[in-house]
């Protein structure tokens, strides 16, 4: 049996946390010193792979901690098996709903003929 | 409640009112809070992405419509979210390798979290607004 210690989650959090903090400053320094970029320019990053896998790794990592952290919070405060597994579910749902979402926005845009 | 020896009688029920949180607990609650409202704000992401991408008109309407007075304390709240949580977020992982972890300058990092937050929020949804 695996040991229930958390420190993969722990971990994991902590490992998105410093995806987001650098998103974050690439996003700040950007609003800083670029002029807001017109439709097109923001289309073709997005299209382009490197843009895609920006804003897909960035989609992940927060999508894993969402996951982590909201968890955190139910694991902590709900104590009925049943509600908990309830709404552990329907976080879940949530969380993924959202990110086959964005994969999905992102295929569009990149696959498109321009 | 304010000497330092144990009451001689201890209340026998919780006075919500009398309770008084230390300042790390409280950036900790807010740490927590920011969190679970940006989580549930999060189904917007992919919303936001997919209207910015489909159109020219609605690029440029989701830029402008971002400035409607209606919006305003929704943006001061999600900001003052995403600014408590990556300032606390990173006041944690100072502490996870051992920075500012004994009492006096955790709590003052706390009040420091918190006000720099509040003030910074307030700051950027004013300015953003600015005729």
């Amino acid at each position: 049996m695996r040991q229930l210690s958390g420190q993969r989650a722990w971990l994991l959090q902590r490992v998105s946390a410093l995806m987001l903090l650098l998103a974050a400053l690439a996003f700040v320094l950007f609003a800083l010193l670029a002029p807001r970029p017109d439709w097109r320019a923001w289309q073709a990053f997005v299209a382009h792979p490197l843009g895609a896998s920006c804003l897909v790794g960035f989609a992940l990592a927060i999508a894993i901690h969402a996951w982590v952290g909201v968890r955190d919070i139910l694991l902590d405060y709900v104590h009925r098996t049943g509600l908990r597994l309830a709404l552990l579910a329907a976080v879940a749902g949530i969380i993924i709903f959202t990110l086959l979402w964005v994969l999905l926005i992102v295929a569009r845009v990149s696959l498109a003929p321009l | 409640m304010s000497s330092g020896a144990a009451p001689a009688v201890r209340p026998r029920f919780l006075r919500l009112i009398d309770i008084r949180f230390p300042v790390g607990a409280i950036a900790s609650i807010g740490h927590r809070l920011s969190g679970l409202l940006m989580a549930a704000a999060l189904p917007l992401l992919p919303l936001l992405l997919d209207r910015s991408l489909r159109s020219r008109q609605q690029y440029e309407a989701l830029a402008d419509g971002w400035r409607s007075a209606w919006f305003a304390p929704l943006e001061f709240l999600l900001i003052w979210a995403v600014l408590h949580h990556v300032l606390a977020g990173i006041r944690h992982l100072l502490m996870d390798i051992g920075i500012g972890t004994d009492l006096r300058h955790a709590r003052a990092s706390a009040r420091a979290v918190l006000a720099l937050a509040f003030i910074a929020a307030a700051a950027l949804a004013a300015w953003r607004r600015w005729p």
